[in-house]
């Protein structure tokens, strides 16, 4: 019989495997990249595209900037005191989670045209743009800050406490959650580069928003995928100290320990907490779904948007489910392939941080050119909906890693040391204790991919079969020529849509984590 | 003649450079309970699991009865073939079972029936005082039934060692005592040999015959744990020594 020690025992193995799994997701650009690296002028992209390269990295930076300053302050205080609406604060902030961001732009390029010219001067270009990803990218600073501020032991933030009282405490935990802080912040900014929709909208030249341009207006995909590589390369050099100072202290933070958990306490002048709360999701969210609403009175074209949610609902669900269940199987497999070798996981982090950056719409024209240069039976695979979804898998398989790896964390190494000791097998090992033990985290990370999956635009434009479109991909490629109401209609439906699938999320969640 | 056990010749154990067992020689005869000694990263676990075959040593060998368990860097004989069974110090009851799920997974590495596995884990269950918890999860029970469902998973392959690593730590005195007499008591009829890492030195009085002391990876002293005792050259036995006299106070000031 083997042991199942094998499970636990580091070794070269480890490292060729998660290797090999590393860059399976990379192979479709292997391509165009070769073929930019052979071809002299593919870098030369002309001043429009340089201009909107410039205007997504003023974006980003405003971006990143704001969202460490307020995200900062409103993380840390999220984990240190109970305050009225801080859970209705904290689900209002997740609402960006919900839906892609140009339905947010749309939101509030609606609120805009009905208030009147002088708004839409005012809404369109770098402030909507900053608005609209601000609100995405503060749930992600928020989060980081709370996650680190509640790494912090009961202990800890009473010994500060008693040091130098509610002062001291805060000044602790800023210092402590800051770093994880600026690094959302830099990510959520450098994810702001790849998005197309927003500046799409809001009438923001971005790269991003060339790239679909030159692609599904201009039909050229040579000049796309160039753009798209550039943009990829910048995103790597912008991302690469990100990934060299997150990815060790990620791979350390999702180590399971025990702790005494710090106790939320609600300070004596607490009442400016939530009027700050209540004003800042106003300013964030009250807008951009004020727009979706109001044309509804209006008329609810139900018929037609009950039309075009049977049509693309069950490609949004096989879509968005599909490349859940990949990523998670990918992800789950590459954290146990990775185990407890503290490089292996920072390098694993640091490419799966690097590899998430990446614009989507880089590995769609790798497959594309995959598919054009690969004799026509081979077409019954890339030009499937399976494509579709590995696709969208491999965009969103980082996030099932970090959630693999976490849930792999969660386990303690004597397990298999005292099944080993039983003579129990690798196989009954797996079968009766990791993989049930695993299971809760594979469901939430196949939900949460799946939602993410869903709302993806780039990909799915570039690879869909005919016919076969998402719900989002229908709104982004009508809402320009149908009436309001429908717009809003099929907005309202998605947004309920995935509002059900967070709740799964959050249900389960709440039920099973590691 | 020496007598059946297990015997380690000249064993060292050295993880990225840094050595945890050195050039360590010593017998486990059957029989006679031996206490581990010594402050934290001595190498007390490490050498446990070396005994159990969970890890390979880096020099030396590890024998049973005279047949080799472990050469250097070899494991020859695993873990489920040497007659031991391991309660970890985290207790490593696998949380998604129940106890007596636990415990039947336990025995799933023994060639026997469904039928006699279902007998041996409920009579290892009810020998360690924990049949009526037997539906019951590891994460819903107190301290003490978890330390009695661990013992009862490892008790329940019928063992001639049974490897104690620091299992009291998280107990309180009541349930610790309890525990002692009870695992004394199984040990004398049940027939196992208990080899125990511990800190205290009334859990060592209370279970074991003998002793060996490690320092820095090295037996520094070895032997009737009374005679040791008595004329202490450890450290630590000679503070183990004049706490069990009652002449140092645990804690300072009380």
């Amino acid at each position: 019989m083997t042991s199942c020690l094998w499970l636990e025992r580091p070794g070269k193995v480890r490292w060729l495997a998660a290797l090999a799994l590393l860059v399976l997701p990379l192979l479709p650009v292997l391509p165009l990249c070769w073929q930019a690296v052979t071809n002299g002028d593919a870098l030369s992209l002309g001043w429009p595209f340089s201009r909107s390269l410039l205007n997504s990295l003023l974006v980003a930076l405003i971006v990143s900037s704001l969202t460490f300053l307020v995200g900062l302050p409103a993380g840390v205080m999220s984990a240190l005191y109970e305050f009225s609406g801080r859970r209705l604060f904290l689900s209002v902030v997740a609402l960006p989670l919900l839906a892609p961001s140009f339905l947010w732009a749309i939101g509030w390029s609606a609120l805009a045209a009905r208030l009147g010219p002088w708004a839409t001067g005012l809404i369109s270009g770098y402030t909507g743009c900053v608005l609209v990803f601000f609100a995405g990218a503060f749930a992600l600073v928020l989060y980081a800050a709370m996650a680190a501020t509640l790494s912090l032991t009961g202990s800890q933030i009473e010994a500060a406490r008693l040091a130098g009282g509610e002062k001291a405490v805060l000044h602790y935990a800023v210092r402590h959650a800051a770093v994880p802080a600026l690094l959302a912040s830099v990510l959520a900014g450098v994810l702001t580069l790849s998005d197309p929709g927003p500046g799409q909208i809001l009438l923001l030249p971005t790269a991003a928003s060339e790239i679909l341009t030159s692609f599904a207006a201009h039909y050229d995909f040579e000049q796309a995928a160039r753009q798209c590589l550039v943009l990829g390369g910048l995103v790597v050099l912008l991302s690469l100290p990100l990934v060299f100072v997150a990815a060790p202290i990620m791979a350390t933070e999702l180590l399971a320990r025990q702790m005494r958990p710090l106790h939320r306490v609600r300070p004596a002048r607490a009442h400016w907490l939530p009027i700050g709360g209540a004003v800042l999701t106003a300013i964030l969210f009250a807008g951009p779904v004020a727009g979706i609403l109001l044309p509804i009175p209006g008329g609810l074209e139900l018929e037609r948007a009950t039309r075009e949610v049977l049509r693309t609902g069950m490609n949004t669900l096989l879509y968005g489910f599909g490349a859940g269940l990949i990523a998670a199987v990918m992800g789950f497999v590459l954290a146990g392939v990775v185990g407890r070798d503290s490089r292996l996981r920072a390098i694993t982090l640091g490419l799966c941080l690097t590899a998430f950056t990446l614009p989507p719409a880089l590995l769609a024209f790798g497959i594309i050119q995959a598919s054009s240069a690969l004799p026509a039976w081979t077409d019954l695979f890339l030009r499937s909906r399976f494509v579709v979804c590995l696709a969208l898998a491999l965009r969103f398989f980082p996030i099932a890693v970090v959630l693999g790896m976490r849930a792999w964390g969660s386990m303690s190494q004597t397990w298999v040391h005292a099944a080993a000791v039983h003579g129990i097998s690798g196989r009954r090992y797996l079968r009766s204790v990791a993989v049930p033990w695993l299971l809760p985290s594979v469901g939430i990370s196949i939900l949460l991919v799946g939602l993410l999956a869903m709302g993806e635009i780039g990909a799915v434009l570039l690879l869909h079969p005919p016919g076969q479109s998402s719900l989002p991909l229908t709104i982004f490629a009508i809402m320009a020529n149908a009436p309001e109401a429908l717009v809003a209609s099929l907005c309202l439906a998605y947004l309920t849509l995935a509002a059900a699938v967070l709740l799964l999320i959050w249900r389960f969640a709440g039920r099973y984590h590691p | 003649m020496t007598p059946p056990g297990f015997v380690l010749r000249s064993v060292s154990k050295v993880y990225d450079g840094r050595p945890a067992l050195q050039d360590l020689s010593c017998a486990l005869p059957e029989g006679e309970h031996l206490a581990i000694f010594g402050a934290s990263g001595c190498g007390k676990t490490t050498l446990l699991r070396l005994l159990a075959g969970l890890e390979a040593p880096s020099s030396g060998e590890i024998a049973f009865n005279g047949a080799a368990l472990s050469e250097a860097n070899i494991v020859r004989v695993p873990p489920h073939e040497r007659h031991l069974a391991l309660v970890f110090q985290d207790l490593a009851l696998w949380p998604n079972l129940s106890v007596e799920g636990n415990v039947l997974l336990g025995l799933a590495g023994k060639r026997c029936s469904r039928v006699e596995a279902r007998m041996r884990a409920k009579e290892a269950m009810t020998l360690c005082g924990i049949a009526e918890f037997a539906k019951r999860k590891p994460g819903t029970l107190s301290g003490g039934q978890q330390q009695r469902a661990a013992l009862a998973r490892a008790l329940a392959v019928q063992p001639a060692f049974l490897l104690l690593d620091e299992p009291f730590s998280g107990l309180d005195l009541v349930n610790k005592s309890q525990l002692l007499f009870d695992i004394a008591k199984l040990a004398a009829n049940e027939r196992f040999t208990i080899v125990l890492v511990c800190h205290d030195p009334f859990d060592a009085v209370a279970l074991c015959k003998t002793a060996l002391v490690l320092e820095q990876g090295r037996a520094v002293e070895s032997g009737p744990l009374a005679e040791l005792l008595q004329s202490p050259h450890s450290e630590i036995l000679r503070v183990a020594s004049r706490q069990l006299r009652g002449l140092e106070p645990k804690t300072p000031g009380s």
